[in-house]
């Protein structure tokens, strides 16, 4: 009796086995014949640390580039000596681009000549912080002035 | 008859824990398998990534080449060949202009390139120095005037009127400077 049990037993563990391995069958088979690693794709005959190395020296010399795209300084000198008088006379012009710092130094006849070229500049939204010494608006400087101002962007 | 139904069930039982033992070793592989493909998949994809990256960054540097090569040749230009070139816009415009000085006020490493300052002089009239003002901004070099001073000089007599220009000319070379 025990051991007809015991047989009994062992073929349904062996039907389990059997069934257990017929499902893992198509598994293993699929991967005995597709499982050798994907080939890669050719290599191109590419040298990458050369080409890192172009677009890094470009985008660096690009960079060095930039601040050399400035505008012309001479438009912005042009529109301040459009605003002169006929009182006035400009000998000194001096423009700095980094700071946009425009100066004018020159003589006028009276100090409203100097005033009106203050005021002439002062309008003009181009310019900004324009400065007469007080000075010179008194005339007490012999007619002598320095107007300095920015140049807005 | 009842010796060999006990040995028949006893084979029995062995085989079927065989198989079951034949089930476990077939399940590692599958999955030993699996795993492998995984990871081979998983490196493959990384790689193609990369190559796509660096066929993309060659195509960049393929199609870029004649402008980058414009890009470089623009910086190329020697001192002497920056000092003629402004020298000869001075005299262009009609002035005297000499070169004051020259010094080098920033480098980049990465770009191989150094940016000089020359300080020039000209003397002429008003329009002449105007003219010559105009013509150092448009340089055929990669320039920058940083500082332009205009200034009228003393004049005696019946001297006519004469102006000083001096500018403060940046340009950006990629020639070798020795300090």
């Amino acid at each position: 009796m025990r051991a007809r049990f015991l047989l009994a037993f062992s073929l349904v563990v062996f039907c389990g086995a059997a069934l257990c391995a017929l499902a893992l069958t198509p598994a293993e088979v699929s991967l005995l014949f597709y499982s050798s690693p994907p080939t890669q794709a050719a290599q191109q005959n590419i040298n990458v640390p050369a080409d890192t190395a172009a677009v890094a020296h470009t985008k660096a010399l690009l960079v060095a580039m930039q601040p050399f795209a400035t505008s012309s300084s001479l438009s912005d000198i042009s529109e301040a000596l459009s605003k002169l008088g006929t009182g006035v006379t400009v000998n000194d012009i001096s423009y700095t681009a980094p700071n946009h710092s425009l100066s004018l130094g020159g003589e006028a006849q009276t100090p409203d000549d100097v005033n009106a070229l203050r005021q002439a500049l002062q309008a003009d939204p181009t310019f900004s912080n324009v400065s007469v010494p007080v000075s010179a608006l008194l005339g007490s400087q012999g007619g002598g002035f320095t107007i300095t101002m920015n140049v807005t962007q | 008859m009842r010796h060999s139904l006990t040995f028949l069930s006893l084979l029995a039982f062995v085989l079927a824990l065989a198989a079951w033992v034949l089930v476990w070793f077939l399940y590692t592989d599958v999955s030993n398998r699996l795993s492998d493909r995984t990871n081979a998949l998983s490196s493959l994809s990384l790689q193609s990534a990369q190559q796509e990256n660096a066929i993309g960054q060659h195509a960049l540097v393929s199609d870029t080449a004649a402008q980058r090569s414009q890009l470089d040749a623009a910086v190329a230009t020697d001192v002497v060949g920056i000092a003629g070139a402004i020298t000869a816009a001075g005299n262009a415009a009609g002035t005297q202009t000499t070169i004051g000085s020259a010094s080098v006020v920033a480098s980049s490493e990465a770009a191989s390139v150094n940016e000089l300052e020359f300080v020039v002089q000209s003397t002429g009239s008003f329009q002449q120095i105007w003219r010559a003002a105009e013509l150092f901004q448009s340089l055929p070099l990669p320039s920058t005037v940083s500082e332009i001073d205009l200034e009228q000089l003393p004049t005696s007599g019946k001297q006519t009127s004469q102006w000083q220009l001096t500018a403060h000319i940046d340009v950006l070379t990629s020639a070798q400077i020795s300090s």
